[in-house]
């Protein structure tokens, strides 16, 4: 049964003669499936999967390659967008799922993914994002853009989730990395950045609370940057107002090289926050701000050789078994400034 | 392609108006003095009412030249006991330790010369401090009920006492 599914392709130098892909295996019953392969340069496609009425489960799934086997200067542009569009009564998981793969440098790549929309069922969306840009070693101004919106579900009615970003920018310089996870209740999101071999990248990071959550919310992030003057940048659950809802953020940060930026904020409620911070060699800035509701902070940050500044800076609420926890390490340099606040 | 540098700038200008867009939104990563304030203020969900107390700790190592360290420790209502474990190696390193409440705990290593410290514990506290170099310099302030064990190796600073101890009793 074909569904919703558009797909607008403009392919204005394709090789003469190159293969293009089977085409997809016919979707089952409720499914949508893309599949676009587009060889050369200057190429896009946009891909909207979204829930037909009558549907009773929903399944989105895309594939983009662009610019295969070619390391120059692709500028190619995937954008791809699935949703559960149709809010009606369903009691059904929502399945997301996209995956990208562009080779080269100048490429933009963009998924928004929505799980239910204030569906009345009990259950929740997973979304999966899988993006891979290749880059360019040779090239010394070498931006790809990776822009990941997840939302779990929009509105009141409870629906548990799962979101997981998978993002890696394997070389050259300027890349931008922006995953975006927010749901409205109970979510588990995962994430994970790997900006590999370049100088002058930019991750942000943002894992959202949800709002009318009432059970575990749990975010998780692994983010790695090679190269000088990285940022990065993570923010980790909502502000607590509520105090109810079970809040645990973890991410792990690791940063090689020289004068890159660290920051991450978690905000949690009965948990633990995590923090593992580590940057190699010199003139590194690592910040880790933790808060939390009746939970606890455990903030560690390693700096390696000179003219490093770390910063921790811990809170937990009133009373219990709760603790804040902070290690700094700064070895083997000079002129290393840390700062520790824990109430 | 003729047309590929204005495709790239245009390209480029929508990636990066798109992360500005996105970090000009509300998920700054900050969490400021009176969020801070809030949450340890006025917690009333369920999560705010555990059983027993333990209290903040930390671990600081520095090894290196004219390194310095500033450290706050504030007691968690309910959960006084502060606990501090602290090195540092090298010349011309400076610590300073606040930790307030009672309880309070605090083991401080500095190797090298031209080294300075300070600690301030205002509350219950044991602490245990050993310097080692020339030109040392060391200033303890502590509240009543508080013991304290310094071993220094070197010389002081010319003119100065190397060591200076003030305890007193809370009013």
């Amino acid at each position: 049964m074909k569904k919703l599914l558009a797909i607008s392709v403009s392919a204005l130098a394709l090789s003469a003669g190159a293969a293009f892909a089977a085409p997809p295996l016919p979707p089952a019953d409720g499914s949508n499936s893309s599949t676009v392969e587009q060889v050369g340069t200057t190429n896009s496609a946009t891909i909207d999967q979204g829930r037909s009425p009558g549907d009773a489960y929903l399944t989105n799934e895309s594939y983009v390659y662009q610019g295969l086997n070619s390391t120059g200067a692709n500028n190619n542009i995937a954008n791809v967008t699935q949703k559960d569009n149709s809010p009606n009564n369903y009691k059904n998981d929502v399945l997301n799922k996209s995956t990208i793969n562009q080779d080269g440098a100048w490429n933009q790549a963009t998924v928004k993914q929505t799980g239910q929309v204030n569906d009345a069922g009990n259950n929740g969306a997973q979304n999966i994002v899988s993006i891979t840009q290749v880059g360019n070693a040779a090239s010394s101004a070498n931006p790809n853009t990776v822009t990941v919106t997840q939302n779990s579900d929009d509105g009141p009615v409870l629906n548990d989730s799962t979101t997981t970003a998978t993002v890696t920018q394997n070389v050259g310089n300027n890349n931008n990395a922006i995953v975006d996870q927010a749901g409205s209740h109970d979510t588990i999101s995962t994430a994970t950045v790997t900006q590999g071999g370049g100088n002058n990248n930019n991750a942000y990071v943002y894992q959202s609370r949800g709002v009318y959550g009432d059970g575990v919310t749990s975010n998780n992030l692994g983010l790695t940057q090679n190269g000088n003057g990285n940022i990065a940048t993570v923010t980790q659950g909502g502000a607590n107002t509520a105090h109810t809802a079970l809040q645990t953020n973890s991410a792990t940060i690791e940063q090689d090289v020289n004068t890159n930026t660290a920051t991450v904020v978690q905000h949690g409620a009965g948990g633990i926050n995590t923090v593992n911070l580590y940057q190699y060699n010199s003139l590194n800035t690592g910040t880790i701000t933790q808060v939390s509701s009746g939970g606890s902070n455990e903030g560690d940050l390693y700096q390696h050789s000179e003219n490093n500044n770390g910063k921790i800076d811990q809170a937990t609420s009133v009373g219990g078994s709760q603790y804040n926890s902070a290690s700094i390490s700064q070895s083997l340099g000079n002129y290393n400034v840390a700062t520790v606040k824990q109430r | 392609m003729s047309s590929k540098p204005g495709r790239y700038t245009a390209g480029c200008a929508r990636g990066i108006l798109a992360a500005a867009a996105l970090l000009a939104s509300t998920h700054l990563a900050s969490a400021d003095d009176d969020e801070m304030t809030s949450i340890l203020g006025a917690c009333a969900g369920q999560y705010c009412n555990p059983a027993a107390g333990s209290g903040n700790s930390m671990t600081l190592t520095q090894q290196g030249q004219s390194n310095s360290a500033s450290i706050e420790q504030k007691a968690i209502l309910g959960a006084y006991a502060n606990s501090a474990n602290l090195s540092q190696s090298g010349n011309g390193n400076f610590l300073g330790l606040t930790q307030t409440g009672g309880q309070n705990a605090a083991g401080i290593t500095q190797s090298g010369s031209n080294n300075s410290l300070s600690v301030s514990q205002p509350g219950g506290a044991s602490a245990s401090v050993t310097q080692s170099g020339s030109n040392l310099g060391l200033t303890i302030t502590q509240g009543a009920n508080s013991s304290i064990g310094v071993t220094q190796s070197g010389t002081g600073t010319f003119g100065a006492a190397p060591v200076v101890i003030n305890t007193f009793t809370l009013k």
